[in-house]
This record gives C-alpha cells, sequence and structure tokens, in this order.
C-alpha cells in the first residue's frame, strides 16, 4: 500500500480561516490568527512509499514504523517544519530527510535537512528542487536504517 | 472558498503526477482534507483510492455546495453515507491534546477550530460527535477510540497503539479484499 499523507492543522489553517471569513466576514479570532501566523502556507504533504515488503512487514508491528519506514525511503515533506516538528510525529523520526519550504510555490524551491535525535530541530542542508531532488531520489532510493525502527519495534504487540 | 478549491484542485494534481496512491491517510485537519479527497473521488473519481486512515479527523466540507457558495460540513443525518471505501477513524473523545485534564463528552468548543460555527451548525457538541459523524459518513468504518487526546496514539502505550493498528489493518485488509 502506497499512501498520501497529510499532516494536522497546518495543512489548511489558512484556507478553513479564508472560508470561515468568507462565510461569516468579520476578523478571526485571536486564537485562529495566531494558528495562521503559525502555520501560515502549509498546503502539503508528507508522503510515504513503503515497498510492498517493507508495508507487509511493518503492519505486523506498528504503523508509525510503516509511516518511518517510508519516510526513510523518500523523505518526510512539510512546507512548514516547525509545525511538522512541534506535532509529535517527527519525534519518531529522528536521522531522517526532511523537506521544507515557506516559499509560495512549495513544489518548487524547498530546503532540505535532517531530523535531529530529539525530534524537534533540524539541521539544514540546503536547498533544492523538490520534483527535481524526488526524482534523484526514486532513481537512487537510499537505504532503509532500521536504526530508527529499533528505537521502538522490539517492544510493541505484533 | 477559492483558497478551498485551489487545495483540492492541487491535491489533485499531487496525486495524478506523484501517484497513483492506495489510500489517503491523515490527521487533524490533514485527516479533513483527506476525507474531502476520499469523498472527491467517491462523486468524480481521479485516484481510485482503497482506502482511508483518519486521525481525529472530522466530516469534510462539502465541495459541491461550496461551488454554489453555501459552506457546510457534510451531515451523516442528511448526506447519508458517502464515501464508499474501507476507512479507519482513530480518535479520542477528550479534546485536550495531551488528553490529560480533559473528558469525554466535553465541549467541542474547547477545541481551537475554525470549523467549530460549522460543527455547532450541524449540532455537534462534542468531539466525540464530531469524529463520529465521519466515520458514519463511510460506509465500512474502522472505529478505535483511545484516551491521548488530539494525538496519534504512539509506543508509549501500547494498547492505544494495538487498537489503532488493528484497526488500520483491518481497513488494509479489506481494501485489499
Amino acid at each position: 500500500m502506497r499512501f498520501l499523507c497529510l499532516h494536522g492543522r497546518g495543512t489548511s489553517a489558512e484556507v478553513w480561516q479564508g472560508l470561515i471569513k468568507s462565510k461569516y466576514g468579520g476578523e478571526s479570532s485571536q486564537t485562529d490568527k495566531k494558528h495562521t501566523q503559525r502555520y501560515s502556507r502549509c498546503k502539503q504533504v508528507r508522503r510515504a512509499r513503503p515497498t510492498q515488503q517493507n508495508c507487509r512487514t511493518v503492519q505486523c508491528s506498528s504503523f508509525l514504523l510503516l509511516l518511518q519506514v517510508g519516510i526513510e525511503r523518500q523523505g518526510f515533506f512539510t512546507t512548514n517544519h516547525s509545525a511538522a516538528l512541534q506535532q509529535g510525529f517527527a519525534r519518531s523520526l529522528w536521522n531522517t530527510t526532511l523537506y521544507s519550504s515557506t516559499a509560495a510555490s512549495p513544489w518548487n524551491h524547498v530546503t532540505v535537512g535532517r531530523v535531529a535525535r530529539d525530534g524537534l530541530s533540524y539541521t539544514k542542508f540546503g536547498s533544492h528542487n523538490l520534483r527535481t531532488h524526488f526524482r534523484q531520489v526514486q532513481r537512487q532510493p537510499t537505504k532503509t536504517s532500521s536504526a530508527a525502527c529499533m528505537d521502538i519495534s522490539p517492544s510493541l504487540p505484533t | 472558498m477559492s483558497q478551498y478549491q485551489d487545495l483540492i484542485s492541487g491535491l489533485i494534481e499531487t496525486v495524478q503526477s506523484l501517484g497513483p496512491f492506495d489510500g489517503v491517510m491523515g490527521f487533524s485537519e490533514g485527516g479533513i482534507v483527506a476525507a474531502t479527497l476520499l469523498l472527491e473521488d467517491a462523486r468524480r473519481p481521479f485516484a481510485d483510492f482503497k482506502c482511508g486512515i483518519l486521525f481525529s479527523a472530522a466530516p469534510p466540507v462539502d465541495p459541491d455546495d461550496l461551488g454554489t457558495g453555501v459552506v457546510r460540513c457534510l451531515d451523516p443525518a442528511k448526506d447519508g453515507v458517502s464515501i464508499h471505501v474501507p476507512t479507519a477513524h482513530i480518535y479520542s473523545h477528550e479534546n485536550d491534546a495531551t488528553g490529560h485534564g480533559s473528558r469525554a463528552g466535553v465541549d467541542i468548543f474547547n477545541v481551537q477550530s475554525p470549523l467549530n460555527r460549522l460543527w455547532s451548525e450541524a449540532g455537534w457538541g462534542t468531539a466525540e460527535q464530531v469524529h463520529n459523524s465521519l466515520a458514519k459518513l463511510c460506509s465500512e468504518s474502522q472505529v478505535f477510540v483511545h484516551a491521548h487526546g488530539h494525538q496519534v496514539p504512539g509506543p508509549r502505550d501500547h494498547d492505544a497503539l494495538r487498537g489503532a493498528l488493528r484497526a488500520i489493518n483491518r481497513t488494509i485488509e479489506s481494501a485489499e479484499g
């Protein structure tokens, strides 16, 4: 199974706020403003692309690991790395590649970094064109590391 | 409205250009958008999604009504079953992001969401009602309720993780036929 994955809040806060304002008019609440500021420009996406074999293996132990395996192969894409890191997903994704952008065209120019072990920060490597980068990744898939999986898998129910 | 339509059209383009995808999954508002994609795929097929995994999600805004200027959430009482692929619904009745200091049935307006007014219009006053309404919109729902608030169950609570995995596995197995 191959999934398109959408992370929370930042995915569409701006969109929803625009919707509500279009219906009700007026200013949004202070809370909404904070959300919009905090998660502005987020529309997308992180995507997991496990192989069938990986998927099968991981399904037995942890869905989160399924995500992890997929993400380690393809990277973790978000238009707002701060939101993604704060949401806790990334805490199990340390040492994975993080694609991040705050540009108006999120699919084009992105920064690429690596999630720190604390899951709360990342090290920026540089900027890439995402489409080009994904094509490169697909041609030369990175070897899946088991290190992060081992972090939690032994004690999980099967 | 144009922002919303831009979002949906952008995601459809993404799915078509980077797909195929077997399923879609999402958390919170990402779950709402994921449900919107499943709904769109049911009405105007573009991806042939086989299943959906939805964490702490809520019913989507009706894209057809939106085209006529009406903003409302899909409501199982009015719209019936609208998503026809297997789905997993993993959520908590607690609103608190930590799962602490809150309780089942707590007022949904403690949730900081710009969709509160739409939920209120639909008559949903609790997190349980919001999440459960989405499950009722789906023809084949696997529901797992945990006690960790607005989060995805993780390795700190094996029971919750096991329950979530069970719902996900059943959904995937059902999708694989």
